[in-house]
């Protein structure tokens, strides 16, 4: 409601991706994968969206449309109040914004050219677009390889001679290079080791401070997603199911799905077992033939009747804690800032929420 | 308390750890060793050494293009002038005898392999160029460009080989250009698809999407990107078609559709020596280019075999 006073960077509004899919004796569609199927969220400047979800529920596919890889099927993205089909169609335009846009990649090991050195990956697009001269390009350089932490005897060397958080970091270089505004971290620690993960992420979180970046991190791990996310939006077969504040969610989980999703982060706590936590049965459906109404429901523990009909629209969880709490030091107190948002897709516990919250 | 402390400590070391770089000696200010340095040719060149018949081959190929390299020089007699007896043996002032008309075997041997590694040699290029820039245009475009090109390749590669080149040859005047551009364009097929698919691959690497998001021009990511990374399997399956044109050459001209008379190239010394005469009583008119040809030809595969594992990527060191 109060992302009006501000616009947004990135703006997606209604997003879906339908991949066709080829078959039959004489070539020819036969049905569609829907990757995205209507999706909708923002990211403010200087902020992180994190984007979770199991693998195949459409988040890296996200990730694709916002760096204009791929063309969305229906619905717009808005990248500082402009449409981004539209800057697409002028060339010109497209050059400006195009390195303004980048993206980190999950595979550290396939996102170089195993054939060039380390000079030549960072320096061709700074060339290309103007970015630095050929009398200051290594200077550059040098100052974004400082930035990622790598010393400057790594530029004569060639990509296969990296382990593969060396290799990481430079391909956050690779991105930084361009003078980006908002970066698509899609999935960027996935590949590594845990203790590499740590580094990498302080390396984004700090990255993203000193430069004021807008990011979009895509993961599938809640704890690496919530470490460095400002919000947080879960994603369930090409739908959002939940979005808020990352303290939201990860607090006061609201979708079944989010909660089974936390519940599989695993404790360090051998007394853990006996807890007994209750992990998600089943397998996600098939994006090309979506289970009817809520896309959860075959694996929902909650699930009702009217969930196989309905399909459920985001709902503001907060908003009846936000009139009991009626002033903004009590809001506060309850943990929540004027423009917090936490929205979720599942009428049946939101119901029941405010059953509880008025009893 | 104490392991209060100890939590602390902890903490403290594993906040330095992420100062350090993972992999890295400090000392030397250097990636450690482990992971070698050597550059890609080096790593090649050493793995090829390893198949002891292609480094042989290698020597062996050297040495005979060296010989065809200098033939004006080192050649004794002009390949063309009647120097001798007809059809004489191998004597001392001719090594491999004369043919019927009084020609040195050895000089028309030497100049044959000239026209012959020349044939293969230009032949293979303009297959490779043809077939680099279909693969490239059908693999990375796809759709229509693609569909368009694989089925002409296709239309090509069905087609009997040896009867589309003689029909080509009888239509252009055979001659050793004619055949060079008759054999190139007729080779390509294999490659194209060969790259075709790798570009199909490559396309879909991170590092190609990489240079999209950076905003690089298409020349940039087509030739800069796509195609060095193409280079080795080019480089193996040139190697046969290379070999492939050699033997084609010789086969067009023992049949008299190649490269024409007085000129020598390795089929056509083959052509003069048909009768059953020659073949039993003079065998120095056709043991030698015989020999030659499958010499060259097997030294030009076995060369092919050791690159395909020298290049491979995914074999070990």
């Amino acid at each position: 409601m109060l992302d009006e006073k501000k616009i947004p960077l990135i703006q997606v509004e209604n997003m879906k991706k339908y991949y066709p899919v080829k078959g039959g004796i004489i070539t020819h569609t036969t049905g569609y994968v829907k990757a995205v199927d209507g999706v909708s969220f923002s990211v403010m400047r200087g902020q992180t969206l994190g984007l979770v979800g199991e693998s195949g529920c459409g988040k890296s596919t996200i990730g694709r449309q916002l760096v204009g890889l791929e063309m969305p099927t229906e619905g717009k993205i808005y990248y500082n109040g402009c449409d981004l089909a539209e800057m697409q169609k002028n060339k010109k335009e497209m050059q400006r914004i195009r390195t303004k846009l980048q993206m980190v990649f999950q595979d550290p090991y396939s996102s170089l050219n195993p054939r060039k050195h380390i000079y030549e990956i960072l320096a061709q697009p700074m060339l290309y677009h103007h970015i630095s001269e050929k009398s200051a390009v290594e200077k550059d350089i040098l100052k974004i390889l400082d930035m990622v932490g790598l010393p400057k005897t790594v530029l004569g060397r060639y990509p296969h001679e990296f382990s593969g958080g060396q290799r990481q970091r430079i391909g956050i270089a690779k991105a930084l290079s361009l003078n980006p505004e908002f970066i698509v971290c899609d999935e960027p620690v996935s590949a590594l080791d845990v203790s590499i993960q740590a580094q990498i992420l302080n390396l984004l979180k700090e990255l993203q401070k000193e430069l004021g970046l807008t990011l979009l991190f895509v993961g599938h791990g809640l704890g690496a997603v919530n470490y460095v996310s400002d919000r947080i939006a879960v994603m369930y077969l090409g739908k959002i199911v939940e979005y808020g504040e990352a303290k939201e969610i990860f607090n006061h989980p609201v979708h079944p799905y989010t909660k089974a999703l936390l519940e599989a982060v695993p404790v360090p706590d051998p007394k853990e077992k006996e807890r007994g936590r209750r992990l998600l049965q089943g397998e996600i459906g098939s994006s090309m033939n979506p289970p009817s109404g809520c896309r959860f429901h075959p694996r929902c523990p909650y699930a009702e009747e009217k969930c196989r009909e309905e399909i459920p629209t985001l709902y503001d969880t907060i908003q009846t804690k936000r009139k009991l709490a009626q002033t903004e030091a009590k809001l506060q107190a309850a943990g929540l800032k004027d423009d917090s948002c936490h929205m979720a897709a599942c009428p049946v516990v939101i119901s029941d929420r405010k059953e509880d919250d008025h009893g | 308390m104490k392991l209060n402390n100890m939590h602390k400590i902890f903490r403290k070391k594993s906040a330095m750890a992420v100062s350090v770089i993972e992999g890295y000696d400090a000392e030397n200010d250097r990636p450690q060793k482990d992971i070698s340095d050597e550059s890609y040719w080096q790593t090649v060149f050493r793995r090829f050494k390893r198949h002891h018949l292609a480094t042989v081959s290698l020597v062996v190929l050297s040495v005979i293009v060296l010989a065809a390299l200098l033939a004006p020089v080192i050649a004794p007699y002009d390949p063309n002038d009647i120097a001798g007896p007809f059809a004489g043996a191998p004597s001392k002032d001719f090594w491999l005898g004369t043919d019927q008309i009084g020609r040195d075997v050895l000089s028309r041997l030497l100049y044959a392999t000239r026209i012959s590694l020349l044939v293969g040699v230009m032949a293979t290029v303009i297959s490779t160029v043809i077939g680099v820039i279909l693969g490239l245009i059908a693999g990375y475009f796809g759709g229509v460009a693609d569909m368009i090109i694989m089925r002409f390749t296709d239309m090509v590669m069905s087609f009997p080989y040896i009867l589309l080149v003689l029909v080509a040859a009888a239509i252009f005047k055979p001659g050793l250009w004619n055949i060079i551009l008759i054999l190139g364009f007729v080779d390509w097929p294999g490659i194209a698809r060969l790259v075709r698919g790798n570009v199909l691959n490559l396309r879909e690497t991170n590092f190609v999407k990489g240079n999209i998001v950076a905003g690089m021009p298409l020349r940039h990511i087509l030739f800069s990107e796509i195609l060095p990374n193409t280079v080795a399997p080019i480089l193996v399956y040139a190697t046969s078609v290379l070999a492939l044109s050699i033997l084609d050459e010789a086969a067009l001209s023992f049949l008299g559709q190649g490269v024409q008379p007085p000129t020598a190239s390795l089929g056509n010394m083959l052509n003069g020596a048909q009768s059953l005469t020659v073949l039993t009583t003079q065998p120095w008119l056709w043991i030698p280019p015989g020999l030659l040809i499958v010499v060259v030809v097997m030294a030009i595969n076995f060369i092919g075999d050791a690159l395909r594992d020298a290049l491979d990527p995914n074999s070990g060191r």
